[in-house]
Order: C-alpha cells, then structure tokens, then sequence
C-alpha cells in the first residue's frame, strides 16, 4: 500500500526552505515545511516569537520588510507549516532506515517529529529537501564553559528574537564573517565591546579576491555598514588574537577573559597576555553544518577542506546520493542567504521534474536560469571560507582539564591519552571516552575531535569515518514515541 | 547582574514564574532562558550534565547545555521552552 502524505517535506524554515517552498507549491505540489524554531527565517531573518513582543513597525529595517512580504507570501501559498516541530527519524515506507541501507526510497519516506510542547507525530512524503543550515563552530579553551561565555548566534538569538541584551561588557571573538555584525549590533544596544578579535590575519584571503568579487561587491554595505560602527565607538579590532582563557565562577560566570597574540597557523604566541574584566564572551569560528539528518539518512558526504567540515555531496540539481532526497542552503557549504535562495528554488523545480509536475524542458529552462548564479555564489563562499579557515593551532588554546565534550565531561587529557594509547579514529576515541554520545550527540565536539585527532597523530580528517547517527536523531522523550500511532507500512 | 530587557521592543502581558522557589518576572513570548538570564540567573542546572555548570550557550537548541526541570519533568532546553504563567522551573532538583 501507499503511504499517503505531502508530495514534498521541506525541512529548515530559512531562506533555502522558504524558497523552495513557493516554488513547490506554485507547481501544484503539496508541500509540508517544518522547523524547529517557533517562528519561520531560520537563522537568517530573526523573529521576535508570535505570541511575544514587537517592534515599531515604523522602525523596521528593509531586512525585516522583506521578511514581512515573504511571510504572507507562505501563509498564502498553501502549504501546511509545523513550527516548533524537530524531525528525530526518518524511515522509508516500510519502517527501514537509510543508513542501514535496506530501505527503499521508492516507498516514500515517514517522518517522525517532535513538538517543543511536547507529544510526537508521524507524516509521510514522497521527497525531501533537506534545508537544516549550520550552527556555531566554538572550540575549548580554559574556562569556555562558565555562564557568560556565548556563541555569536546564542547573542543574535537573545537580542533578535527575545530582545534581550546578554551582557553589558562583551569580548568579542573567534573568526568569520559574523563576529562584525554582531559586534556591531551590540554597540547598536548600548553593550559596551571592549574588543573584536579576529584569529586570522587582517590581510589573509587577499590573493583570492578576483574569484570572489562579484560575490563580494553584492555584500559591501553590510561590511562597511558594521565597521563604522566598530570605529565609531573605537572598539579595538585585533587581528591575530584569540582568547587564551576565560576568568569567573560557575555560580555568577564570566568575569574577566585573557587574551593574546596566535601565530599564522593558530598557536598561541606566548609572552604578552592581556586581560579584559568582561560579564560576557561572545566567541565561535565559523560554522558547522548540520549533517545530523544527512547522515542519518545514509547519504554520501566529504570533507570540505576550506569549511573544515563534512558535508553532504549533491550535484547541480542538488540531487544527494538518494533518489528523492535534496539538499539546499547552507548545510551544502554555508554560503549565505543568496545562495540558499538559488538552492532551494533549483532543489524545487528538480524534485518536482523528478514528480512529474514539470517537463524536462521547463525544468531545464529553470536550471540554465538559476545554475550560473550559484555557481558565482560558490565562488564566494569558497573565498570566504578559505580566507578564514580554521587554524589548526587554536586547539593547542586548551589545557588537559578543559572539557571538549561538554555532555559527557570528557577534558582534553582524556582524549590526548586515547590517542596516545592507540586510538586514531573518530569511532575508537568514542568507544573509549564516550565523547559525543551525549545529548548534542557529538554536534559540537566531534567536528573539533575531527581535527584534533588528525593533529595528534592520528588519520587524516578526511579519511575519518563519521560516526553513526540513528534514531532518534535527537533527544525525545519515550513516553512520546510509546504514545505515537505509527505510519501505516508497506507488506 | 548583566542581562536586560532592550526598552524599545513592545512586549506581550507579563506574569510570573518560579525559579528554584523564587519569583521570576517573565512576559508573554519570552523563553525560560530569557527570563532567568534577565533576573540575573546565569548558571542553569547541575543534575543532567556531569559537569559543574551548565548555562545558556548556542542559543539554538543545539547544544543541551541548557537543561532545567520544568514542572516536575526533567530535561527542557531553557532556550527553546516558552515560559508560561506559574512554571515550576528547578535549576538543582
């Protein structure tokens, strides 16, 4: 028997999910897009929560207008919407996984969720789109797990969407893009920054321009628009400089941060240190994409050398290794919004070309329109993200005692030993320390251990097997998977 | 003390909630995160996590380092859990 259900699952609500949904549904699909957040845009347009506060409308900016347009457009377009919905599993028609590679994708695919509220429910679709983004890269350094110390998105969160300022003295820091912005929007709050850190050089990625530049010029203003503010309120902007270690309690957090000058490959360069009394650090590099659903369900991944990180192979159709299952945005290499746009409209016309709903040549119309421009996006993100690339050295800021595995507890000695006493992979430092097997299931540890056991001796990163992820894919609670009628299935 | 509230947003009816047997101001929209960090709580839970503190960090939903009991049950992420009128929030049960 069939399955019945949505033509089409978009999961992720940014900027790639939203796109493909208005053109799955402008083809006739029926289309289900489901987020985790309680409100659409991703990480990307930040909402304040339905039922909370609001802003002047007469003061809003031209970013949160257009978020404005796109959410009518999506209330209009007929598809059915889950917020605050997490997918923990994924199976074909039959109740097979797809990293067991038994299941069969021909039979669909049934879905499983979990509501914030709690409670979970089921859903079936013939294809996917997986459109889950990224999240924060930060790595250990003595004291980087006290109340106070943030990542860049925790502090966009808490004043975008919950109006909140975290802190009063913020130390900004790390590597990337963002860390500008964010600096910068927490001078618009009145926080006072007493220093923008940048790992990397401030010339680094220079040689590189020319392939970029059509990428780059797009995306001046913002730049420029960040950087006065920066100079306006003489906020020191060090490059070369990470933080050596941060200084508080756990009861009251952070309350000072020591930094210091790191060498071209990120090793610290010991000598002058120099302390900053701060209530906050504000610190990741770069970003991780989040592949726990692309590995759950079995797909082919590599190493992406600029990113530092393994992503899901797609091709220009952003077709995955599995019939039916596509991917958009920034889990294909953090490229940014445009970017995510371009992919999650070409992920909508391919799927629906491979349903039937277009033709051959309409989709190919489509795709000679879209594939040109994501091409010159890729193009910048490969700038970008070579330009910052994530310095090895930075790992050596850690001492034994700091935990590199927050879930688990697992400090850096502990791991040194492992590789010390034979263990060169992901698999066996996992079975040795338990590192990644807690709650986060290894999302912000096992990118870091990646790397570091590549340092120490061990394979290199990518020749690592990732490890497994089944389900649930996240943490459910099993009164909620006991209390939820299951799919009808195939014989 | 350092979190706050930005003035210029217009915020939803506010009440309140307990946190480890204390009252905390919380109005309508904001998470569990948002209305302990504003009333100065900064270490978040002790129990779930084997480490000594445990506190708002990805912001996200990502992270788990953030888990509280809510109500009696354990393991809500502070940062994705709406807090509503009269939640029993339990930071060291």
């Amino acid at each position: 028997m069939t399955v019945p259900g949505f033509d089409i699952a978009v999961i992720g609500g940014g900027p790639a999910g939203l796109a493909a949904v208005q053109v799955a549904t402008s083809a006739g699909a029926s289309v289900v897009l489901i987020d985790d957040a309680e409100g659409l845009g991703g990480h990307y347009y930040k909402e304040l929560p339905p039922s909370g506060g609001s802003r002047d409308p007469k003061r809003l900016s031209k970013k949160e207008r257009e978020f404005q347009r796109l959410k009518q457009l999506i209330a209009q377009c007929g598809a059915t919407t889950l917020l605050g919905a997490r997918v923990w599993g994924i199976f074909d028609g039959s109740g097979a996984t797809f990293n067991g590679h038994s299941a069969n994708p021909d039979t669909g695919f049934s879905l499983y969720l979990e509501d914030t509220s709690g409670g979970s429910r089921a859903l079936a679709a013939r294809s996917l789109i997986l459109a889950p983004g990224v999240y924060d890269r930060p790595l250990p350094f003595p004291g980087w797990e006290l109340p106070g110390v943030l990542t860049p998105g925790a502090v966009q969160n808490q004043l975008e969407k919950q109006g909140l300022l975290p802190g009063k003295r913020v130390l900004v820091a790390g590597s990337g893009p963002l860390q500008m912005v964010v600096a910068a929007a927490l001078l618009r709050h009145s926080a006072e920054v007493v220093a923008l850190l940048d790992s990397s050089g401030a010339l680094a990625g220079m040689r590189d321009i020319p392939s970029a530049l059509p990428g780059l010029m797009s995306r001046v203003g913002e730049g420029a628009d960040s950087l006065s503010a920066l100079v306006r309120h003489r906020v020191p902007v060090l490059f070369r400089h990470a933080v050596y270690r941060a200084i508080g309690t756990a009861e009251s957090g952070v309350q000072a941060a020591v930094i210091g000058r790191v060498d071209a490959q990120g090793y610290p360069i010991p000598g002058a240190e120099k302390e900053f009394q701060v209530d906050t650090i504000c610190c990741a590099y770069g970003f991780v994409p989040s592949i726990a659903m692309t590995l759950h369900l079995g797909l082919d991944h590599h190493y992406d050398e600029n990113l530092s990180a393994f992503v899901p192979g797609f091709d220009e159709h952003m077709k995955t290794s599995l019939p039916g299952v596509y991917v958009a945005g920034d889990v294909t290499g953090v490229g940014g919004k445009p970017l995510a746009e371009l992919q999650g409209q070409l992920a909508a016309y391919s799927a629906l070309e491979s349903m039937g709903k277009l033709t051959n040549q309409q989709a190919a119309h489509y795709y000679s329109r879209l594939i040109p421009s994501m091409r010159r996006e890729q193009r910048f993100a490969r700038f970008l993200w070579k330009r910052y690339r994530l310095l090895p050295g930075l790992l050596e800021l850690a001492d034994d005692d700091t935990l590199f595995c927050f879930c688990e507890a697992v400090p850096v000695g502990a791991l040194r030993a492992c590789l010390k006493d034979g263990g060169c992979d992901l698999f066996g430092v996992k079975l040795r320390t338990r590192l990644g097997m807690g709650n986060c299931q290894g999302r912000y540890c096992i990118p870091n251990a990646a790397l570091f056991i590549a340092a120490h001796g061990g394979k290199p990163v990518a020749e690592l097997d990732l490890p497994s992820i089944r389900p649930p894919i996240v943490p459910v609670r099993m009164k909620d998977i006991a209390a939820l009628e299951l799919l009808p299935q195939d014989e | 003390m350092n979190a706050f509230r930005l003035p210029e947003i217009t915020r939803g009816a506010p009440f309140e909630i307990e946190v480890d047997g204390q009252p905390v101001m919380a109005y309508e929209g904001e998470t569990l995160a948002t209305a302990m960090q504003a009333a100065g709580i900064r270490a978040f839970a002790t129990h779930a996590q084997p480490h000594p503190s445990s506190r708002l960090f990805c912001g996200m939903g990502t992270c788990y380092q953030c888990l509280v009991t809510v109500d009696g049950q354990p393991n809500y992420q502070a940062c994705r859990t709406l807090a509503r009128p009269g939640m029993k929030v339990e930071t060291h049960p």
